[in-house]
Protein backbone atom coordinates (compact mmCIF):
# COMPACT_ATOMS: atom_id res chain seq x y z
CA UNK A 1 0.00 0.00 0.00
CA UNK A 2 2.86 2.32 -0.86
CA UNK A 3 1.08 4.55 -3.39
CA UNK A 4 -1.11 7.41 -2.07
CA UNK A 5 -3.84 6.50 -4.60
CA UNK A 6 -3.91 2.90 -3.32
CA UNK A 7 -4.28 4.18 0.21
CA UNK A 8 -7.12 6.54 -0.68
CA UNK A 9 -8.98 3.77 -2.54
CA UNK A 10 -8.48 1.25 0.27
CA UNK A 11 -9.91 3.70 2.81
CA UNK A 12 -12.76 4.75 0.48
CA UNK A 13 -13.82 1.15 -0.12
CA UNK A 14 -13.74 0.42 3.57
CA UNK A 15 -15.89 3.49 4.22
CA UNK A 16 -18.37 2.49 1.50
CA UNK A 17 -18.63 -1.08 2.81
CA UNK A 18 -19.05 0.26 6.35
CA UNK A 19 -21.92 2.51 5.26
CA UNK A 20 -23.62 -0.46 3.53
CA UNK A 21 -23.21 -2.49 6.71
CA UNK A 22 -24.84 0.24 8.83
CA UNK A 23 -27.73 0.50 6.34
CA UNK A 24 -28.20 -3.27 6.17
CA UNK A 25 -28.21 -3.54 9.97
CA UNK A 26 -30.68 -0.70 10.30
CA UNK A 27 -32.98 -2.13 7.60
CA UNK A 28 -32.89 -5.67 9.06
CA UNK A 29 -34.02 -4.26 12.42
CA UNK A 30 -36.58 -1.86 10.98
CA UNK A 31 -38.28 -4.54 8.87
CA UNK A 32 -38.96 -6.46 12.06
CA UNK A 33 -40.25 -3.32 13.79
CA UNK A 34 -37.11 -3.05 15.94
CA UNK A 35 -35.86 0.31 14.67
CA UNK A 36 -33.13 0.67 17.27
CA UNK A 37 -30.86 3.69 17.45
CA UNK A 38 -27.53 2.71 16.01
CA UNK A 39 -25.52 5.32 17.91
CA UNK A 40 -23.28 2.82 19.70
CA UNK A 41 -22.73 0.65 16.66
CA UNK A 42 -22.01 3.64 14.40
CA UNK A 43 -19.68 5.19 16.99
CA UNK A 44 -17.73 1.95 17.34
CA UNK A 45 -17.48 1.61 13.55
CA UNK A 46 -16.40 5.26 13.20
CA UNK A 47 -13.67 4.89 15.85
CA UNK A 48 -12.39 1.72 14.16
CA UNK A 49 -12.48 3.40 10.78
CA UNK A 50 -10.54 6.46 12.00
CA UNK A 51 -7.91 4.19 13.59
CA UNK A 52 -7.54 2.18 10.38
CA UNK A 53 -7.46 5.25 8.13
CA UNK A 54 -4.90 6.81 10.47
CA UNK A 55 -2.77 3.68 10.24
CA UNK A 56 -2.96 3.71 6.44
CA UNK A 57 -1.82 7.33 6.15
CA UNK A 58 0.48 7.72 9.17
CA UNK A 59 1.40 4.16 10.15
CA UNK A 60 4.35 3.82 7.82
CA UNK A 61 6.21 6.98 8.94
CA UNK A 62 5.56 5.89 12.53
CA UNK A 63 6.88 2.39 11.77
CA UNK A 64 10.03 3.87 10.22
CA UNK A 65 10.49 6.21 13.19
CA UNK A 66 10.04 3.39 15.71
CA UNK A 67 12.34 1.00 13.82
CA UNK A 68 14.89 3.26 12.10
CA UNK A 69 17.14 0.31 11.27
CA UNK A 70 14.41 -1.80 9.75
CA UNK A 71 15.30 -3.89 6.73
CA UNK A 72 13.39 -3.70 3.44
CA UNK A 73 11.80 -7.00 4.37
CA UNK A 74 10.42 -5.63 7.66
CA UNK A 75 8.78 -2.76 5.80
CA UNK A 76 7.41 -5.19 3.24
CA UNK A 77 5.92 -7.40 5.98
CA UNK A 78 4.36 -4.34 7.62
CA UNK A 79 2.75 -3.28 4.31
CA UNK A 80 1.62 -6.83 3.57
CA UNK A 81 0.01 -7.16 7.01
CA UNK A 82 -1.84 -3.87 6.60
CA UNK A 83 -3.09 -4.50 3.05
CA UNK A 84 -4.15 -8.06 3.90
CA UNK A 85 -5.92 -6.75 6.99
CA UNK A 86 -8.00 -4.48 4.77
CA UNK A 87 -8.76 -7.42 2.47
CA UNK A 88 -9.97 -9.53 5.35
CA UNK A 89 -12.04 -6.65 6.73
CA UNK A 90 -13.86 -6.36 3.38
CA UNK A 91 -14.61 -10.09 3.56
CA UNK A 92 -15.97 -9.75 7.10
CA UNK A 93 -18.11 -6.71 6.29
CA UNK A 94 -19.52 -8.34 3.14
CA UNK A 95 -20.32 -11.47 5.10
CA UNK A 96 -22.17 -9.48 7.76
CA UNK A 97 -24.09 -7.52 5.11
CA UNK A 98 -25.30 -10.81 3.60
CA UNK A 99 -26.38 -11.99 7.01
CA UNK A 100 -28.53 -8.87 7.44
CA UNK A 101 -29.97 -9.17 3.92
CA UNK A 102 -30.82 -12.80 4.68
CA UNK A 103 -32.61 -11.57 7.79
CA UNK A 104 -34.68 -9.14 5.72
CA UNK A 105 -35.50 -11.94 3.29
CA UNK A 106 -36.57 -14.27 6.11
CA UNK A 107 -38.70 -11.53 7.67
CA UNK A 108 -40.44 -10.95 4.33
CA UNK A 109 -41.15 -14.66 4.11
CA UNK A 110 -42.73 -14.54 7.58
CA UNK A 111 -39.99 -16.71 9.10
CA UNK A 112 -38.88 -15.97 12.64
CA UNK A 113 -35.26 -15.95 13.74
CA UNK A 114 -34.06 -18.97 15.69
CA UNK A 115 -32.65 -17.41 18.91
CA UNK A 116 -28.86 -17.41 19.04
CA UNK A 117 -28.45 -18.63 15.47
CA UNK A 118 -27.98 -15.17 14.01
CA UNK A 119 -25.46 -14.14 16.68
CA UNK A 120 -23.54 -17.39 16.27
CA UNK A 121 -23.35 -16.87 12.49
CA UNK A 122 -22.20 -13.26 12.99
CA UNK A 123 -19.49 -14.30 15.46
CA UNK A 124 -18.27 -17.02 13.09
CA UNK A 125 -18.20 -14.57 10.18
CA UNK A 126 -15.92 -12.29 12.21
CA UNK A 127 -13.75 -14.82 14.05
CA UNK A 128 -12.98 -17.28 11.23
CA UNK A 129 -11.62 -14.74 8.70
CA UNK A 130 -9.60 -12.98 11.42
CA UNK A 131 -8.17 -16.30 12.61
CA UNK A 132 -7.26 -17.19 9.03
CA UNK A 133 -5.62 -13.77 8.56
CA UNK A 134 -3.50 -14.04 11.71
CA UNK A 135 -2.43 -17.61 10.98
CA UNK A 136 -1.57 -16.77 7.37
CA UNK A 137 0.47 -13.68 8.29
CA UNK A 138 2.21 -15.53 11.13
CA UNK A 139 3.11 -18.36 8.76
CA UNK A 140 4.34 -15.83 6.18
CA UNK A 141 6.63 -14.13 8.72
CA UNK A 142 7.80 -17.51 9.99
CA UNK A 143 8.59 -18.90 6.51
CA UNK A 144 10.36 -15.69 5.47
CA UNK A 145 12.55 -15.84 8.59
CA UNK A 146 13.33 -19.55 8.54
CA UNK A 147 13.98 -19.97 4.83
CA UNK A 148 15.45 -16.49 4.28
CA UNK A 149 13.03 -15.71 1.46
CA UNK A 150 13.48 -12.57 -0.62
CA UNK A 151 10.91 -9.84 -1.25
CA UNK A 152 9.79 -11.45 -4.55
CA UNK A 153 8.83 -14.78 -2.97
CA UNK A 154 7.29 -13.05 0.06
CA UNK A 155 5.18 -10.77 -2.12
CA UNK A 156 3.91 -13.79 -4.09
CA UNK A 157 2.77 -15.43 -0.85
CA UNK A 158 1.21 -12.18 0.32
CA UNK A 159 -0.64 -11.69 -2.98
CA UNK A 160 -2.00 -15.22 -2.79
CA UNK A 161 -3.87 -14.16 0.36
CA UNK A 162 -5.47 -11.29 -1.59
CA UNK A 163 -6.54 -13.81 -4.21
CA UNK A 164 -8.24 -16.03 -1.61
CA UNK A 165 -10.06 -13.00 -0.18
CA UNK A 166 -11.01 -11.94 -3.70
CA UNK A 167 -12.84 -15.17 -4.40
CA UNK A 168 -14.63 -14.88 -1.06
CA UNK A 169 -15.85 -11.35 -1.97
CA UNK A 170 -17.15 -12.66 -5.26
CA UNK A 171 -18.99 -15.53 -3.57
CA UNK A 172 -20.49 -13.09 -1.05
CA UNK A 173 -21.48 -10.56 -3.73
CA UNK A 174 -23.25 -13.27 -5.73
CA UNK A 175 -24.99 -14.43 -2.57
CA UNK A 176 -26.14 -10.85 -1.91
CA UNK A 177 -27.35 -10.51 -5.52
CA UNK A 178 -29.33 -13.77 -5.30
CA UNK A 179 -30.88 -12.77 -1.98
CA UNK A 180 -31.72 -9.40 -3.53
CA UNK A 181 -33.47 -11.22 -6.39
CA UNK A 182 -35.56 -13.16 -3.89
CA UNK A 183 -36.53 -9.94 -2.12
CA UNK A 184 -37.43 -8.37 -5.46
CA UNK A 185 -39.58 -11.39 -6.37
CA UNK A 186 -41.39 -11.22 -3.04
CA UNK A 187 -42.02 -7.50 -3.56
CA UNK A 188 -43.36 -7.97 -7.10
CA UNK A 189 -45.52 -10.93 -6.09
CA UNK A 190 -47.04 -8.97 -3.21
CA UNK A 191 -48.06 -6.21 -5.60
CA UNK A 192 -50.36 -8.61 -7.38
CA UNK A 193 -51.99 -9.70 -4.12
CA UNK A 194 -52.37 -6.31 -2.43
CA UNK A 195 -55.15 -4.27 -4.04
CA UNK B 1 9.58 -29.83 6.46
CA UNK B 2 6.06 -29.09 7.59
CA UNK B 3 3.27 -29.34 5.03
CA UNK B 4 2.35 -25.66 5.52
CA UNK B 5 5.95 -24.61 4.92
CA UNK B 6 6.01 -26.63 1.73
CA UNK B 7 2.73 -25.07 0.59
CA UNK B 8 3.96 -21.52 1.29
CA UNK B 9 7.29 -22.17 -0.43
CA UNK B 10 5.43 -23.57 -3.43
CA UNK B 11 3.26 -20.42 -3.59
CA UNK B 12 6.40 -18.28 -3.24
CA UNK B 13 7.94 -20.05 -6.23
CA UNK B 14 4.94 -20.49 -8.52
CA UNK B 15 2.50 -17.66 -7.90
CA UNK B 16 4.33 -15.34 -10.28
CA UNK B 17 3.16 -11.92 -11.45
CA UNK B 18 1.76 -13.49 -14.62
CA UNK B 19 -0.16 -16.13 -12.60
CA UNK B 20 -1.38 -13.35 -10.32
CA UNK B 21 -2.47 -11.23 -13.30
CA UNK B 22 -4.30 -14.13 -14.97
CA UNK B 23 -6.25 -14.97 -11.83
CA UNK B 24 -6.83 -11.25 -11.20
CA UNK B 25 -8.40 -10.80 -14.64
CA UNK B 26 -10.78 -13.72 -14.06
CA UNK B 27 -11.57 -12.44 -10.60
CA UNK B 28 -12.15 -8.90 -11.86
CA UNK B 29 -14.62 -10.14 -14.45
CA UNK B 30 -16.53 -12.32 -11.98
CA UNK B 31 -16.51 -9.58 -9.39
CA UNK B 32 -17.77 -6.94 -11.78
CA UNK B 33 -20.51 -9.31 -13.02
CA UNK B 34 -21.59 -9.91 -9.43
CA UNK B 35 -21.51 -6.19 -8.63
CA UNK B 36 -23.45 -5.24 -11.77
CA UNK B 37 -26.08 -7.90 -10.97
CA UNK B 38 -26.29 -6.73 -7.37
CA UNK B 39 -26.60 -3.06 -8.38
CA UNK B 40 -29.24 -3.83 -11.02
CA UNK B 41 -31.26 -5.91 -8.54
CA UNK B 42 -31.00 -3.11 -5.97
CA UNK B 43 -32.15 -0.54 -8.55
CA UNK B 44 -35.06 -2.82 -9.54
CA UNK B 45 -36.09 -3.07 -5.89
CA UNK B 46 -35.82 0.72 -5.59
CA UNK B 47 -37.86 1.14 -8.78
CA UNK B 48 -40.55 -1.19 -7.43
CA UNK B 49 -40.68 0.81 -4.20
CA UNK B 50 -40.78 4.08 -6.17
CA UNK B 51 -43.66 2.80 -8.30
CA UNK B 52 -45.62 2.00 -5.15
CA UNK B 53 -44.94 5.51 -3.86
CA UNK B 54 -46.08 6.98 -7.18
CA UNK B 55 -42.62 8.17 -8.23
CA UNK B 56 -40.96 7.94 -11.66
CA UNK B 57 -38.47 5.35 -12.84
CA UNK B 58 -34.71 5.52 -12.25
CA UNK B 59 -32.77 6.16 -15.48
CA UNK B 60 -29.32 7.74 -15.04
CA UNK B 61 -28.17 5.22 -12.42
CA UNK B 62 -29.04 2.32 -14.73
CA UNK B 63 -26.97 4.05 -17.40
CA UNK B 64 -23.99 4.36 -15.06
CA UNK B 65 -24.17 0.67 -14.11
CA UNK B 66 -24.33 -0.40 -17.76
CA UNK B 67 -21.41 1.94 -18.49
CA UNK B 68 -19.38 0.19 -15.78
CA UNK B 69 -20.38 -3.17 -17.32
CA UNK B 70 -19.14 -1.98 -20.71
CA UNK B 71 -15.83 -0.89 -19.18
CA UNK B 72 -15.28 -4.27 -17.48
CA UNK B 73 -13.69 -6.07 -20.50
CA UNK B 74 -10.90 -3.46 -20.37
CA UNK B 75 -9.64 -5.31 -17.28
CA UNK B 76 -8.35 -7.99 -19.66
CA UNK B 77 -5.97 -5.50 -21.22
CA UNK B 78 -4.34 -4.30 -17.98
CA UNK B 79 -0.61 -4.99 -18.31
CA UNK B 80 0.40 -4.94 -14.65
CA UNK B 81 -1.20 -4.95 -11.16
CA UNK B 82 -1.00 -1.16 -10.95
CA UNK B 83 -2.91 -0.59 -14.20
CA UNK B 84 -5.42 -3.18 -13.12
CA UNK B 85 -5.97 -1.38 -9.82
CA UNK B 86 -6.56 1.98 -11.56
CA UNK B 87 -9.11 0.44 -13.93
CA UNK B 88 -10.73 -1.49 -11.11
CA UNK B 89 -11.06 1.73 -9.13
CA UNK B 90 -12.97 3.42 -11.96
CA UNK B 91 -15.28 0.46 -12.68
CA UNK B 92 -16.07 -0.47 -9.09
CA UNK B 93 -16.02 3.17 -8.00
CA UNK B 94 -18.89 3.81 -10.39
CA UNK B 95 -20.85 0.82 -9.09
CA UNK B 96 -20.22 1.71 -5.45
CA UNK B 97 -21.25 5.34 -6.02
CA UNK B 98 -24.54 4.26 -7.56
CA UNK B 99 -25.20 1.83 -4.69
CA UNK B 100 -24.27 4.43 -2.06
CA UNK B 101 -26.41 7.15 -3.63
CA UNK B 102 -29.32 4.73 -3.92
CA UNK B 103 -28.92 3.62 -0.31
CA UNK B 104 -28.95 7.27 0.83
CA UNK B 105 -31.95 8.30 -1.26
CA UNK B 106 -34.15 5.20 -1.56
CA UNK B 107 -33.72 3.17 1.62
CA UNK B 108 -36.72 4.69 3.45
CA UNK B 109 -38.99 4.05 0.49
CA UNK B 110 -37.74 0.48 0.05
CA UNK B 111 -38.22 -0.19 3.74
CA UNK B 112 -41.78 1.12 3.57
CA UNK B 113 -42.55 -1.17 0.62
CA UNK B 114 -41.09 -4.19 2.43
CA UNK B 115 -43.05 -3.39 5.57
CA UNK B 116 -46.26 -3.23 3.56
CA UNK B 117 -45.50 -6.65 2.07
CA UNK B 118 -44.98 -8.04 5.56
CA UNK B 119 -48.31 -6.59 6.74
CA UNK B 120 -50.13 -8.12 3.78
Amino acid sequence: MEQPFFRVMAVSWLLAEGIFLVYARWAAGAVRGEEKLQVRFVTACAVLFILLAGTVFFGEPLFKALFPRNRKMDLFLYRSSLWNLFCVLWVIIEGLIILYIARIDRAMGGQEDIPGRFSAAAVLLVVLPFAFYFLYQAQLVSVVGRYRLGIVAASRISRFFIRICGFLWIAFEWAAALLGLRILRRLCRAERIVP
Amino acid sequence: MRILDRLFLWIGTNFTVSAYMSSTRIQGLLWSAADVTLALVFLEIADEARARAGKGRIRIRYGLIWASALLTPLLFFARNPREFFYLESVIFGLQYLVLLFSAFTESRMILEAIRNVRKS
